[in-house]
């Protein structure tokens, strides 16, 4: 028996390697899709300009646009990308190129999302920057603007990315029709529930992939005063991006050709990280619930 | 002296308790092989195998001198040398003929645009297909999508190029064009064809294999395969007593393939049908019960 030769065919005489060439060939898929396409355009539609006198307040809130619009879009669209993959590998049986270097290669395309998110966070950071804190809004007390930029980059950026790696792993491991519907609407209703809405749930709500730092939760007799949650947006950043790593790591994982063992390695590590930042988001940052100290117009002053 | 392409060694494969195929070894040199035997003998199971798509339960295969059994470097190196298609193909019907091969192309490693985009057009007009290239799958037809799977198992001229069912829902035409192609790979190449078109074993393999319930009944060359059912093929006013099959041809005279001839009945030449038949001894019985 011969060993084997680790050199391509003598067609492939270029330098790019085969898994980055699939790699641009699935950027280029993604950039393309309808779905992303429509996602992108009500973005920008939805991502308004300044307007005069306007507050800092309904910037912080915009997170839901590229969080909606090309994560929740972008998990329909990563699903769509991997089974019309699968397909294609199935139709050709067992090509040169593994399902791990076409997970791999998909887990890239992530990159278009994640740069329109990219966009919208320096659009919106400089618009922030640029408009005044009422005294009556968000943030407040000793929150600053590493606070408030965070929290855009988490829920605003790192939400891009995380929705299609939900939807490169349901396709991996649970390729069944109509999955990413209902992946979005259980996604979307645990969402709802882990926002700091409910009392009990308010300090172990940053387990959610989105869940806000603050918001107009109301106090007795002014439903519209701001509240800042406990937790560190900063380390809840860094917390998606080990979710992220390790969604793509449990995708990569699905493939059963060996050798799997830095594979599971990698998970081990990723996966304790993520606990450990997760911890970190939970018990750093601001540690009480505050409230502010200035009523909203909606308070009714006795 | 020719190379063994393939080399298969007392190759196995459960699909948990059922035994799909027992174990078989089988060399496979230069030259067009046919796969013969009843639904559900294994033949897809021994294709997938060769064609890397599953590992085997036990035993080893060797691909162009690569263990495919081996470690991951070893079977892709195996991989680059190996055009499969499979029985059946799930198109993505909203993409183009061209895209479809393209994207495959490009999981085959051809990584340069401009060799691979030339590649795929060679091999769409191989299957005649080149002028469909800009055409949405959804808007071919059967014959039309089963070139087009067929030409992706053209891409790079492979050494081992498998096929299963190539024929199905192919029309006389195609189904010569498609010999000529098989025919020509045959000199410098192995391929490997699963069919139940008997006629397409006789026109084009140099060498029959016939498996049934996953074992190998006869392998050897078609000759040697029709030789053995020389002297059992009559043709007669009436069937033969204990024909394995028998019907009436369009001349009005019966052909019985087995049995004992009585008065009136004559020898005629056999065919590789008459043959896997004659083999399949009572199997063929029950399925022309079946369809009777």
């Amino acid at each position: 028996m011969t060993t084997a030769t680790a050199t391509l065919p003598a067609r492939a005489h270029n330098t790019t390697s085969p898994g980055a060439r699939l790699a641009m060939v699935e950027i280029g898929r993604y950039a393309r899709n309808p779905l992303f396409l429509v996602g992108l355009i009500l973005t920008v539609l939805t991502t308004a300009a300044p307007e005069p006198g306007e507050t800092r307040n309904s910037h912080l809130l915009t997170v839901l646009i590229p969080a909606l619009f090309l994560g929740i879009f972008g998990l329909m669209v990563m699903y769509q990308l991997t089974r019309r993959s699968d397909r294609l590998a199935a139709a050709a049986g067992s090509p040169s190129v593994g399902m791990r270097t076409r997970t791999a290669a998909l887990a890239a395309a992530v990159v278009v999302p994640v740069t329109a998110g990219l966009v919208w966070f320096a659009w919106t950071v400089q618009i922030y920057l640029g408009t005044d804190t009422p005294a009556d809004g968000l943030p407040f007390g000793g929150v600053g603007d590493s606070w408030a930029i965070s929290t855009l980059f988490a829920l605003g950026v790192v939400s891009c990315a995380g929705g299609p790696v939900l939807g490169l792993v349901l396709a991996r491991w649970f390729p069944r029709r109509g999955i990413s519907v209902i992946a979005v609407i259980v996604l979307i209703i645990a969402t709802v529930l882990m926002q700091g809405i409910i009392e009990p749930l308010r300090y172990i709500r940053v387990i959610m992939p989105f869940t806000w730092f603050g918001n107009q939760y109301g106090v007795e007799g002014d439903p519209e005063r701001y509240v800042i949650l406990t937790g560190s947006p900063q380390w809840y950043s860094a917390y998606l991006i080990a979710l992220c790593v390790l969604g793509v790591l449990v995708a990569l994982y699905r493939d059963p050709e060996p050798p799997r063992r830095n594979l599971r390695i990698a998970l081990g590590v990723v996966a304790t990280a993520a606990m450990v930042l997760c911890l970190l988001a939970m018990t750093t940052g601001v540690q009480e619930v505050m409230v502010n100290p200035i009523p909203s117009a909606f308070a009714v002053l006795p | 002296m020719t190379t063994a392409t393939a080399v298969l060694t007392e190759v196995a494969k459960s699909y948990g308790s059922t035994r799909a195929l027992e174990p078989t070894s089988l060399t496979l040199g230069t030259g067009v092989v046919g796969l013969l035997g009843p639904n559900g003998a294994g033949k897809s199971t021994l294709l997938r195998l060769l064609a890397t798509s599953m590992p085997p339960s036990s035993g080893t295969i060797a691909v162009a001198g690569h263990a495919v059994t081996g470690t991951m470097a070893e079977r892709t190196a195996a991989r680059r040398v190996i055009g499969y298609l499979p029985q059946e193909v799930g198109f993505p019907r909203g993409m183009t003929t061209f895209a479809f091969v393209d994207y495959i192309a490009v999981l085959k490693e051809w990584t340069d645009r401009g060799s691979r985009h030339r590649e795929v057009d060679r091999v769409l007009d191989l299957v005649g297909l080149g002028d469909r290239r800009t055409k949405r799958i959804r808007t071919l037809s059967g014959g039309q999508r089963r070139r087009l799977a067929l030409s992706q198992a053209f891409l790079g001229d492979p050494r081992l190029i498998v096929l299963d069912e190539p024929t199905t829902g192919l029309d006389p035409e195609q189904r010569a064009s498609l010999r000529t192609i098989l025919s020509s790979r045959a000199g410098s190449g192995t391929v490997v064809v699963a069919t139940h078109q008997t006629e397409d074993v006789a026109a084009l393999c140099d060498r029959v294999i016939v498996l049934v319930d996953g074992r190998v009944l006869f392998d050897g060359p078609v000759g040697e395969f029709i030789a053995t059912a020389e002297g059992s093929v009559w043709v007669g006013p009436s069937a033969t007593d204990g024909h394995r099959a028998s019907w009436r041809t369009g001349t009005g005279s019966i052909r019985s393939v087995g049995g004992r001839p009585g008065p009136g009945q004559a020898p005629t030449p056999a065919t590789v049908e008459d043959a896997y038949l004659l083999m399949l001894g009572d199997r063929a019985l029950t399925a022309q019960g079946a369809v009777a």
